[in-house]
C-alpha cells in the first residue's frame, strides 16, 4: 500500500464510523452540534497519531503477552495531556464534551489502530495512518454534528465551544435566508426538530446517512454486477459468433 | 524469569515515561487551570448578584462544616457587601454536583447556580432550565420547593443546600 493510499484509506473506504461503526459513543453522544464534533475529531486525531507513533515506536521492545495493557497506558497519557490542555485553553469546548475526552481511552477506534497497524508497521506510515484515521474520523463526525444542529436549529454555529478567529459566536451557515428569498418574516427556529439535539436523534441521525452511503454503495455494486453481466454476455456472443463462423466455413468446405 | 523481568522492567519504564509526560502537562497547565477556574468563580458571583462583567469586585471565603461547603462573602469596589454565596457540594446517585445559592443581604435569595456537576446532563439542563429560576427573590424564612421534581438526585441535592444555606443565614442573622 502506498503512503498515500494509506493516508486517504480513513476516509471513505475504511471510514471508522461510516464503514466499520468503531467509536460510536462520541459518534451518537458529542454530535450534538458541528464545533464538537470539531472538537472531538481534533482530540482523536491528536491521540490518534501520538499512540500510533510511540507504539509503532516501542512495538519491538512491549513483550507481546502484556501489549494490550502497555498500549492502553500509552493512549491514556495522551488521553490525561489532552484533557489538561483542553481545560487550560478551550474550557467551554472541555465543558461540552464533558466525560467524553476522559472517554476517548476506551475509543475501539484508537487500540484498534495500535493493535492492528502501529504495532505492525513502521513509524511513518503509523503516523500516516494515525492522522488519515484520525481525519476519517473527525470527517464523520462533522457530517453528522452538522446533519443534526442543521435540523435541531436550522444553522450551523461558530464560537459558541471553540473561540477561535471570532470575538463572540456568528452563524457560519443558517436556513433563514433561503427560505426569505420566497416570503419574509420566516424564521427557521421555530420550525426546527429539536430532537435531533437529543441523543435520541443521533441514532435517527446516524441511520439516516449510513443509509444514504450503504444506498450510494449497492447502487455502484449494482452497477459494477450488471457490467460483469454485460461483459460475460458480450464474451458469451463472441465465442457463440466465432462457433457459427467456424461451423459456416466447415459447411462452406465440405 | 528472564522473560518476565524483562516485561515487568518494560511495564515499569513505560509507567515512568507517562507519568513524567503527564507531570510536565500539569505543569505546563496547572496555573492556567486554576486561573480559569477563579475567573469563572467570579463570573458566577457576579451572574448570581446581577452585576456587570467589568464591574470589580472582592470576596472572602469562610469554610463551614455540616452540609455547606464554604460560605463566600461578595464585596463591591466601595467595600460594601453585596451579599454572601453558600457553596454546597456532595456525590449523590447521578455524580458529583457543586451548587452555589446567592443570598442578598437583606435576606432574599439573589439566585441559585449548578456551577459544576457530572449528573445526568438532561436532567441537569431540565432543573437549570426550569427550576432554579423559582428560588430567586424567595426570602431564607420561607422557601418553597417543587416536590415534584424533589424526587430526582440533581434538584434533591440542590433544594437541600438551598433549605442549608436559607438556615445559616437566618442563625447568622441573630449572631
Amino acid at each position: 500500500m502506498s503512503k498515500k493510499e494509506n493516508f486517504l484509506k480513513g476516509f471513505i473506504k475504511e471510514n471508522p464510523i461510516f464503514v466499520y461503526l468503531l467509536g460510536m459513543c462520541p459518534a451518537l453522544a458529542v454530535t450534538s452540534t458541528f464545533e464538537t464534533s470539531l472538537g472531538m475529531g481534533l482530540l482523536v486525531i491528536f491521540v490518534l497519531t501520538s499512540s500510533n507513533f510511540v507504539v509503532s515506536l516501542v512495538r519491538k521492545w512491549i513483550p507481546n503477552d502484556v501489549r494490550t495493557p502497555a498500549y492502553i497506558v500509552i493512549i491514556a497519557t495522551f488521553v490525561t495531556i489532552v484533557k489538561m490542555l483542553t481545560e487550560a485553553y478551550t474550557y467551554d469546548l472541555f465543558s461540552a464534551l464533558g466525560v467524553f475526552i476522559p472517554l476517548i481511552v476506551v475509543n475501539c477506534l484508537i487500540l484498534g489502530r495500535a493493535e492492528a497497524f502501529a504495532s505492525k508497521n513502521k513509524v511513518l506510515d503509523s503516523v500516516i495512518d494515525g492522522v488519515g484515521m484520525g481525519l476519517g474520523f473527525t470527517f464523520a463526525l462533522v457530517v453528522i454534528g452538522v446533519f443534526r444542529e442543521l435540523l435541531s436549529s436550522g444553522g450551523v454555529m461558530w464560537g459558541n465551544y471553540l473561540p477561535f478567529f471570532v470575538d463572540a459566536p456568528i452563524y457560519l451557515f443558517t436556513l433563514d435566508w433561503i427560505i426569505n428569498i420566497f416570503t419574509t418574516g420566516f424564521e427557521i427556529e421555530n420550525y426546527s426538530l429539536g430532537m435531533f439535539a437529543l441523543p435520541g436523534g443521533a441514532f435517527i441521525a446516524l441511520g439516516i446517512i449510513l443509509a444514504f452511503i450503504q444506498s450510494k454503495a449497492v447502487k455502484k455494486e449494482e452497477k459494477a454486477e450488471a457490467k460483469r453481466l454485460a461483459m460475460i454476455a458480450e464474451k458469451k456472443r463472441i465465442a457463440l459468433e466465432k462457433k457459427k463462423a467456424a461451423a459456416l466455413k466447415k459447411v462452406g468446405e465440405n | 524469569m528472564l522473560d518476565k523481568m524483562k516485561t515487568t522492567i518494560v511495564l515499569v519504564i513505560i509507567a515512568a515515561i507517562s507519568g513524567a509526560l503527564i507531570f510536565a502537562a500539569n505543569e505546563m497547565t496547572k496555573d492556567t487551570i486554576i486561573e480559569n477556574r477563579i475567573i469563572r468563580e467570579e463570573n458566577l458571583y457576579k451572574e448570581i448578584f446581577g452585576l456587570e462583567s467589568d464591574d470589580v469586585i472582592t470576596y472572602e471565603k469562610l469554610s463551614l462544616d455540616g452540609n455547606l461547603a464554604e460560605e463566600v462573602t461578595v464585596i463591591d469596589s466601595d467595600g460594601i457587601i453585596i451579599g454572601y454565596v453558600y457553596k454546597g457540594d456532595e456525590r449523590n446517585n447521578y455524580g458529583d454536583i457543586i451548587v452555589l445559592i446567592g443570598v442578598n443581604t437583606n435576606g432574599t435569595i439573589a439566585d441559585v447556580k449548578i456551577s459544576e456537576t457530572t449528573n445526568t446532563p438532561n436532567f441537569v439542563k431540565k432543573i437549570k432550565d426550569d427550576y432554579l429560576s423559582p428560588f430567586a427573590g424567595q426570602s431564607t424564612s420561607n422557601v418553597e420547593f417543587d416536590d415534584k421534581t424533589g424526587a430526582t438526585f440533581t434538584y434533591g441535592s440542590v433544594s437541600k443546600f438551598v433549605e442549608a444555606a436559607s438556615d445559616y443565614f437566618q442563625n447568622r442573622g441573630d449572631e
